[in-house]
């Protein structure tokens, strides 16, 4: 019996797969108070069991697959898994946040995470049903791409219903950014988790389950959840992502000049109308398909069928694919950009990343610091589009050039002496859009506990927030002014608490944070949300302690990144940004001011209570919050 | 979930081949040939024809099972969780109150032995040997909601072939 | 009595008006019926093909239907009120013939009760319809059904003929 009253299962599985035990600890109620869930049980758990430079690829190594406590339940959105370990690719704390219907069934099969450590001796899958859960052999399905594990897997085990998180041949081959994808649709994209995977001998982890997901309260969760829905249904982000997907952004990314086209050299592409949402809607678009309980339906199935990729099904591609794919090796073929997002899903790989690293490639060749042999004798200049899916293939296999590509742009840097040309923090690559023209987005980049990530704060409000309520939230009307620095740092800080929140619940940001109203944020994202996980859970929280809910585990994954040797020094955009200046574009001219990002570092380290100096969580800061 | 026997009737033939396996079963046969023309043991399942369409009588290993509640010797027992009705032919002692209560004719008297016999399901074997035996695949040895989804799928597909013109 | 049911009416020259597999259906109506997230008992599924195809299935709400004709004890029978088959828990035995019959798999068991589990159109108000985000659920009857049917023919049929 659990003793939860809803919302969570109860139960955490720890697998070992070096010697093929497994135990089903229960959950603690005092660990659910404190880390909620998701994101938080996996940063926790890495930080308490992890020694100081433990390599990621060896079977000390923790991968940590968790659900939040709203998985599973009515709760609009509620459909996201995180996957985390100790990142390959960089070093420091890694995770992944991807949609779906994992992260329920793993609720309905009885448990709130998994954790596996250790290394199989020879391939595995791992089988959770009901409760229960085998290693089982997996020899057959080495080697094989996404889309055949998974019908393998569903055929062997007799249920087209289950739910199935895989590596494909890249995380086999310890390509340093290979992804684990859910269903061959969602990607657990960044930091390299498939390699994780790879190292411990682990090819998929398949759940199901016809279990109940309680919910405490149920008249109080229908009323919450009604309230919520309604905030959803007249908010234009709704409509947008709805029509175009995460795709939208092309043109406003165009529309600012924040492209960071031929590994950020360019700010604005000609051409862009070509890989535009609405161009991709036009040719390719099957239909919108939503995650599991999501009103939003931001997610594409598109088709490619006619041409020389004919036929290709894929789910997507997000903007993150065009970004990567289009904009950063300069390519503005759709046909191409959906191929390649689509090999990169079934090789699986990161396309984040396995795109930033070609576009680096292509610039380090153009500049002459790669010569044509190195290169497999590919003309590898930016826009060509074949060189760029040839190249995928031979990073998944780790052939040729690939197998330096597949180490990720930091690695190429040092390899090749030629890191000026690696655009990344931390070594995790700068994604979203180029921040020269925006410093409080290169704060949100740099400081990001994962690396460069945009997902990891808010850095918008600015751009909507009304002088009454930046005085009244941060202290300053400054906040509201775009073009003002004063009171950012702290606004970042307090955007990376809150943002934190959705990653423990299990819920999709674009079900939550997406607004232009900064009271609705309040509303939406902390008022409402603490209404429905009470709702649901049973548990006494206010909205106030769910806010520190999420300060405590962004604490505790700095906390982790200092232990592995991260300073101040860390918390740096590119060098790039600083010393060249945007060539074109509305932003050009910009690029960063070294003394006015120390200023922006400085508030934000002083509003989170760490040291200037160091970047290291002050004793006080970490008493309030109870860590460690 | 636990698996039990369902049919799909529009696929059997009638042929019996189901029940002649049951029988061969509980004879320890397993060579057709090495069955005579000697008297043969109740069948613990049977074919009737409603309407021209034919059904099974087998036991439904019901959750509320009307034959535990009437058995008064206790060797009808609810097995494996709860899941499974076992019925423990030794114990029996042949009142036959739950071929009285029993909808669906599972229970069948065995003249010589004085008892009641039942449908155990073979669970020593990896699939029921009716099951293997038909040859259209007319029996299923599946669970209730996994057989459910199928019929679905079936008619999913049926939908989609009659909506192919709108593509 | 004209007998209502759950339909799919899909626009697939719309990619936003055809199902998107979010099975909101499925869990709000699990929710309705028992108070918990668990699609699994739901009387409603979404149906994947493949490709893109998703299809919800649910009680077709037969003239005569095989599940109450079925039941053995009656548990199974037909309300008015509603016009759908119902079941009557406290004389349910769990034997499953309903699911065993039913046409296209609308009857379920519900593993944590023991008894059958079907669309009741939650008394009239149905909430899969309800909470739909595509809207493309809703509630009709055959001659609705038919006359849609027909109308989108017509239209295939224009496009085939044109303009003569």
């Amino acid at each position: 019996m659990s003793i939860f009253a809803g919302g969570y299962a109860g139960k955490i599985l720890y697998v070992n797969l070096t010697d093929g035990s497994i135990e089903k600890r229960p959950l603690e109620r005092d660990f659910a108070l404190k880390y909620v869930g998701g994101r938080g049980f996996s940063s926790r758990i890495l930080w308490d069991e992890l020694e100081t430079k433990t390599d990621p690829l060896s079977p000390d190594n923790r991968l940590i697959i968790a659900a939040g406590p709203l998985n599973g339940t009515p709760t609009p959105s509620a459909s996201r898994l995180v996957v985390a370990a100790k990142s390959p690719l960089t070093g420091i704390l890694g995770d992944t946040n991807s949609g779906g219907y994992f992260s329920p069934e793993l609720k309905y099969s009885g448990f709130d995470a998994i954790v596996l450590r250790g290394r199989s001796s020879s391939p595995v899958y791992l089988w959770v049903r009901d409760g229960k859960a085998e290693l089982r052999p997996a020899k057959h399905l080495w080697g094989h791409k996404i889309s055949e594990t998974n019908h393998l897997l569903k055929e062997e085990l007799g249920d087209e219903d289950i739910h199935i998180c895989a590596m494909g041949p890249a995380g086999e081959n310890l390509v340093r950014y290979a992804c684990v994808m859910t269903d061959g649709e969602g990607a657990g994209g960044r930091c390299g988790m498939g390699a994780v995977m790879g190292s411990k001998n682990l090819k998929a982890v398949a759940v199901r389950g016809s279990q109940d997901v309680g919910i405490a309260d149920p008249r109080r969760f229908k009323e919450a959840v009604d309230a919520y829905r309604q905030t959803l249904e007249g908010e234009v982000w709704t409509d947008v992502l709805r029509r175009l997907g995460t795709a939208n952004l092309v043109e406003h990314r165009q529309k600012l000049g924040i492209w960071g086209a031929k590994n950020f050299q360019r700010a604005t592409i000609e051409g862009w109308e070509k890989i535009s949402g609405e161009a991709f809607r036009e040719r390719f678009l099957v239909k919108v398909m939503g995650c599991m309980g999501c009103m939003v339906r931001c997610r594409r199935y598109s088709a490619i069928k006619e041409g020389p990729f004919a036929p290709t099904y894929a789910k997507g591609p997000e903007y993150d694919s065009i970004n990567p794919l289009g904009a950063k090796p300069y390519i503005t073929d759709p046909a191409i950009i959906l191929r390649a997002h689509y090999l990169c899903d079934e090789y699986g790989i990161d396309e984040q990343t396995a795109g930033s690293s070609i576009a680096m490639a292509m610039e380090l060749y153009e500049r002459g610091i790669l010569t044509k042999e190195q290169v497999d004798g590919v003309e590898l200049v930016f826009g060509n589009g074949e060189a760029l899916l040839h190249f995928i293939e031979k990073i998944a296999y780790r052939k040729g050039f690939g197998d330096l590509l597949a180490e990720g742009t930091k690695i190429m840097g040092e390899r090749l002496q030629a890191d000026y040309y690696a655009i990344h923090v931390k070594g995790l690559e700068v994604d979203a859009s180029d921040p020269r023209s925006l410093p409080t987005r290169a704060l949100t980049y740099a400081v990001s506990t994962r690396g460069s990530c945009h997902l990891r704060g808010f850095p918008y409000i600015d751009e909507f927030i009304k002088p009454e309520e930046a005085k009244a939230y941060f202290g300053t009307e400054a906040v509201s002014n775009l073009k003002s620095l004063e009171g950012k740092g702290k606004m970042v800080a307090w955007s990376e608490n809150w943002v934190t929140i959705p990653n423990l619940m299990g819920v999709c940001i674009f079900a939550w944070n997406r607004s232009r109203s900064f009271p609705m944020l309040i509303r939406r994202g902390l008022e409402l949300m603490n209404e429905i996980f009470v709702a649901t859970t049973g548990l006494p929280m206010t909205k106030e302690q769910l806010y520190h809910c999420g300060e405590r585990v962004y604490n505790v994954e700095k906390l982790f990144n200092v232990r592995e040797g991260c300073r101040r020094e860390s918390d740096y955009p590119p060098r790039r940004f600083f010393e060249e200046e945007l060539p074109d574009g509305p932003g050009k001219g910009s690029k960063l001011k070294r003394e006015e990002y120390d200023q922006l570092l400085d508030e934000y380290y002083e509003a989170r209570g760490w040291d200037k100096k160091t970047g290291i969580p002050n004793p006080e800061t970490l008493k309030v919050l109870g860590v460690p | 979930m636990e698996r039990k026997i369902f049919f799909h009737p529009e696929r059997c033939l009638a042929c019996l081949s189901c029940m002649l396996a049951c029988q061969m079963k509980s004879m320890g046969i397993s060579e057709v040939r090495s069955l005579s023309g000697e008297q043969r043991p109740a069948p613990r399942m049977s074919i009737t024809f409603d309407r021209g369409t034919p059904w099974i009588w087998v036991c439904q290993q019901c959750l509320s099972a009307p034959c535990v509640e009437a058995c008064v010797s206790g060797s009808l027992r609810r097995e494996d969780g709860g899941k499974k009705i076992f019925h423990n032919s030794e114990n029996c002692v042949g009142c036959g109150s739950c071929v009285l209560v029993c909808p669906y004719g599972a229970f069948h008297y065995d003249e010589q032995e004085k008892r009641v016999v039942k449908c155990n399901l073979c669970l020593e074997e990896a699939v029921p040997p009716c099951v293997r035996a038909c040859q259209t695949q007319a029996l299923a040895y599946q669970e209730a909601n996994s057989f459910a989804g199928e019929k679905k799928k079936k008619f999913a597909q049926d939908m989609r072939r009659d909506r192919a013109a709108d593509r | 009595m004209i007998r209502k049911r759950i339909a799919y009416f899909e626009n697939r020259q719309d990619p936003e008006a055809v199902c998107s597999r979010c099975r909101m259906c499925e869990l709000i109506c699990a929710f309705h019926h028992h108070q918990v997230g668990n699609p699994g008992r739901a009387c409603i599924r979404v149906i994947s093909l493949g490709q893109g195809e998703d299809i919800p299935v649910t009680c077709l709400n037969c003239e005569k239907p095989p599940c109450m004709d079925i039941c053995p004890t009656g548990a199974l029978h037909r309300d008015e009120s509603v016009g759908m088959v119902l079941v009557k828990k406290d004389l349910c035995i769990g034997c499953a013939m309903c699911v065993n019959v039913c046409p296209v798999g609308a009857v379920t068991l519900d593993l944590v009760e023991g008894v059958a589990a079907k669309c009741d159109l939650c008394g009239g108000d149905p909430q899969c319809v309800a909470y739909c985000p595509a809207k493309v659920l809703k509630l009709t009857d055959a001659d609705q059904l038919a006359r849609y049917r027909m109308k989108e023919f017509a239209k295939f049929m224009k496009t085939q003929v044109g303009e003569n």
